[in-house]
C-alpha cells in the first residue's frame, strides 16, 4: 500500500526525463505493473480521477490513470495512447515541472532563430507559431535601443519600438490579407516578428561600435536578411500581381527598424 | 492607357472565381454570368439586364457581388475590396497626384482605393524621420537623433491625412454636394506623394533650397486638391460653399508650415559643452 503512491507519483517523472523511451503509454503502464503487480486502485483518489479525468481530457489521460485503467482493461488505453499522438508534444504536459515546460518553449524559440539566420532554412518551423520569440527579440530590441538613444527619450523610445514592431507586424499582415493573400494572422505576425532578429543581433553589435563605416554594411546585410527572410514566406500567399504591394509594407517596417538601429548611439 | 486598364480588367476577374472554388459559396450565376460582362461590355452594348454596370466601372459591380458583398461590416474581406488595385494602378495614381492635369476622382473611377492613402502618408512619415535625422547630423554632428520627430509626424500627418477628409467631406454633405468619403480620403492620402521628393531634397541644407521646395509642394498639392474638390463643391446651389475651398487651401497652408517648420527647419541647439 504505501509502494503504490510512489510508484504513481514517480511515473511522471519518469516520463519527463526520457521523453523518447516513453511516448508509448503501454511501456509506462508495463514498466509500472510488472515492477508492482499487487497494485491496488484507491478509491478516494485514484478512482475519482479516471472517472473525471478520462471524461475532461479525453485526449490525454495522465500517466496516472493509463497505469489504472491498463490493469482492469486495456481497450480504453488504446484510445488514450490515439489521443496522446495527436498532441503536439510526446508527452503529458500538465504534470511536467513549469521550468521543464518553459526550457523545451525556449527551445523551440531557438529552432525558429536558427532557422531564420539560415537563408535556406525550413521555413515550416514557423508554421507552429509562437508569439514568445517575437515578444523576446522585440523587448530586447526596445531595451538596447532606449539605452543607447538620446537621453531622456529612452521611456518615448522603448514604446515606440514596441509599438513599431507589433503593430507594424499587425498591419503589415492585415495588408496582406486585404490584398487577397492566403495568410493566418498569427503565423504572420510571428513570422516578421522572428525576422527580426538579424536586425537585433546589429543592434547589439552597435552598441561597441559607433564608426558609420562598419555600421552601414552591417545594418544593410541585416536589413536585406531580414527582408530575404521575411519575403519568402509572402511568397506562397497567391499575390499575382500586387506582390510589389505586399511588400512594400514589409521593406518600410524593417527599414524604420533599421534606420533606428543604424542612428541608435551615432 | 486604356490597353493597360484592359489587361487589368482580365487580371482580377480569375481572383474572385478562385475564392470561390476554396470557400464553397454559391456565386454560379453571378459570377458566371459577371466574368462575361466585364469582357463583352468592351465590345457589344448594354441592352441586356444589366443596364446598371454601365454607370459604373464594369469591375467594380463584379466585385461587389463576389468580394465585399456577401461579407459582413466587421471581417477583414469586407474592406479587401477598397484595397482590389495593382502596382500600376497605384504608382498610376500617385504619379496624377504629381501631375494633376486630369481629373483624379475621374481617372479613379469607382475603384477607390485606401492603399495609397494609408501607405503614402505612412511613408512620408518614416521618410521625413529618415531625412530630418539625416539632415541634423549634417547641421550638427554630435547631437543624438530625436524619435520626437517619429511620434510627432505620426500624430501629424496622421491627423491631417485622416482628419481633414472627414471634415471637408461633413462639410460637403452639409452643401448637399453628395461627395464620397472615399474619395475624398483617396485625394487626401495621394495629394502627400509630393512630400517624398522633397523631403529627400530638403537634407540640402539651405534654408532657401527648403523655402522654395515647400512653396513648390504646397502648390501642387493644393492645387491637387482643389481641382478636384471644385467640381463636386460646384454641386452645390449657394455661393458660400466657395468658402469651402479657402478654408481648404488655408488648412494646406498650415500643414505646407507645420512640415517646413517640425521637419525641414532643423534649428537644433548647439550641444553645450
Amino acid at each position: 500500500m504505501p509502494l503504490s503512491p510512489l510508484s504513481e507519483s514517480e511515473s511522471p517523472l519518469h516520463n519527463n526525463t526520457n521523453e523518447d523511451t516513453f511516448i508509448n503509454p503501454f511501456e509506462i503502464s508495463d514498466n509500472v505493473s510488472s515492477a508492482d503487480p499487487n497494485i491496488t486502485i484507491e478509491p478516494d483518489d485514484v478512482g475519482l480521477s479516471t472517472d473525471n479525468k478520462s471524461q475532461t481530457k479525453a485526449k490525454s489521460p495522465t500517466p496516472k490513470t493509463t497505469t489504472t485503467i491498463n490493469i482492469e482493461q486495456t481497450s480504453t488505453s488504446v484510445s488514450g495512447s490515439i489521443g496522446q499522438q495527436t498532441r503536439p508534444y510526446a508527452n503529458d504536459t500538465l504534470d511536467e515541472p513549469v521550468s521543464v515546460t518553459i526550457l523545451r518553449d525556449l527551445r523551440n524559440v531557438a529552432i525558429k532563430l536558427q532557422q531564420v539566420l539560415n537563408p535556406k532554412g525550413r521555413r515550416d518551423v514557423l508554421k507552429d507559431w509562437d508569439l514568445w520569440g517575437p515578444l523576446i527579440l522585440c523587448l530586447s530590441l526596445a531595451i538596447i535601443l532606449s539605452f543607447n538613444g538620446p537621453t531622456g527619450q529612452d521611456i518615448s523610445i522603448f514604446t515606440g519600438v514596441f509599438v513599431i514592431v507589433w503593430c507594424g507586424s499587425a498591419i503589415v499582415t492585415i495588408n496582406a490579407k486585404l490584398l487577397g493573400g492566403a495568410v493566418s494572422f498569427f503565423q504572420s505576425v510571428c513570422t516578421l516578428g522572428y525576422c527580426i532578429f538579424p536586425l537585433v543581433l546589429i543592434a547589439f553589435v552597435n552598441i561597441f561600435t559607433s564608426n558609420i563605416f562598419i555600421r552601414i554594411p552591417l545594418v544593410i546585410l541585416a536589413l536585406g536578411w531580414s527582408l530575404y527572410a521575411s519575403v519568402s514566406f509572402l511568397s506562397a500567399s497567391h499575390l499575382a500581381n500586387r506582390r510589389t504591394l505586399a511588400v512594400y509594407p514589409l521593406f518600410l517596417f524593417y527599414s524604420v527598424i533599421g534606420w533606428m538601429v543604424f542612428v541608435t548611439g551615432l | 492607357m486604356s490597353r493597360e486598364e484592359y489587361s487589368v480588367v482580365v487580371e482580377m476577374d480569375d481572383e474572385p472565381t478562385r475564392r470561390e472554388e476554396l470557400e464553397f459559396q454559391d456565386f454560379s450565376s453571378t459570377s458566371g454570368v459577371g466574368g462575361k460582362i466585364s469582357k463583352d461590355k468592351q465590345a457589344s452594348s448594354n441592352n441586356d439586364g444589366f443596364n446598371n454596370a454601365s454607370f459604373f466601372d464594369s469591375n467594380q459591380s463584379i466585385r461587389n457581388e463576389s468580394q465585399g458583398g456577401s461579407y459582413p461590416l466587421w471581417s477583414i474581406e469586407y474592406y479587401a475590396r477598397y484595397f482590389d488595385v495593382d502596382t500600376t494602378q497605384v504608382l498610376e495614381r500617385a504619379s496624377k497626384s504629381l501631375f494633376p492635369k486630369d481629373n483624379f476622382v475621374e481617372t479613379v473611377g469607382s475603384n477607390p482605393d485606401l492603399y495609397g492613402p494609408f501607405w503614402i502618408p505612412t511613408t512620408v512619415i518614416f521618410l521625413l524621420f529618415v531625412t530630418a535625422t539625416i539632415a541634423k547630423f549634417i547641421s550638427d554632428k554630435d547631437s543624438p537623433y530625436d524619435f520626437i520627430i517619429l511620434s510627432f509626424g505620426f500624430a501629424a500627418i496622421y491627423t491631417y491625412s485622416f482628419g481633414m477628409p472627414f471634415i471637408v467631406w461633413g462639410a460637403l454633405k452639409y452643401f448637399g454636394c453628395s461627395p464620397s468619403l472615399l474619395d475624398t480620403i483617396g485625394l487626401y492620402g495621394y495629394s502627400l506623394t509630393i512630400w517624398l521628393p522633397i523631403s529627400i531634397i530638403n537634407i540640402i541644407p539651405s534654408d532657401t533650397v527648403r523655402w522654395a521646395l515647400v512653396i513648390v509642394g504646397f502648390a501642387i498639392s493644393g492645387f491637387f486638391i482643389t481641382r478636384n474638390l471644385y467640381p463636386i463643391i460646384s454641386r452645390a446651389d449657394s455661393k458660400t460653399s466657395r468658402l469651402l475651398l479657402i478654408f481648404v487651401l488655408a488648412a494646406h497652408a498650415a500643414f505646407a508650415l507645420l512640415l517646413k517648420f517640425k521637419f525641414f527647419s532643423y534649428q537644433w541647439k548647439p550641444k553645450s559643452d
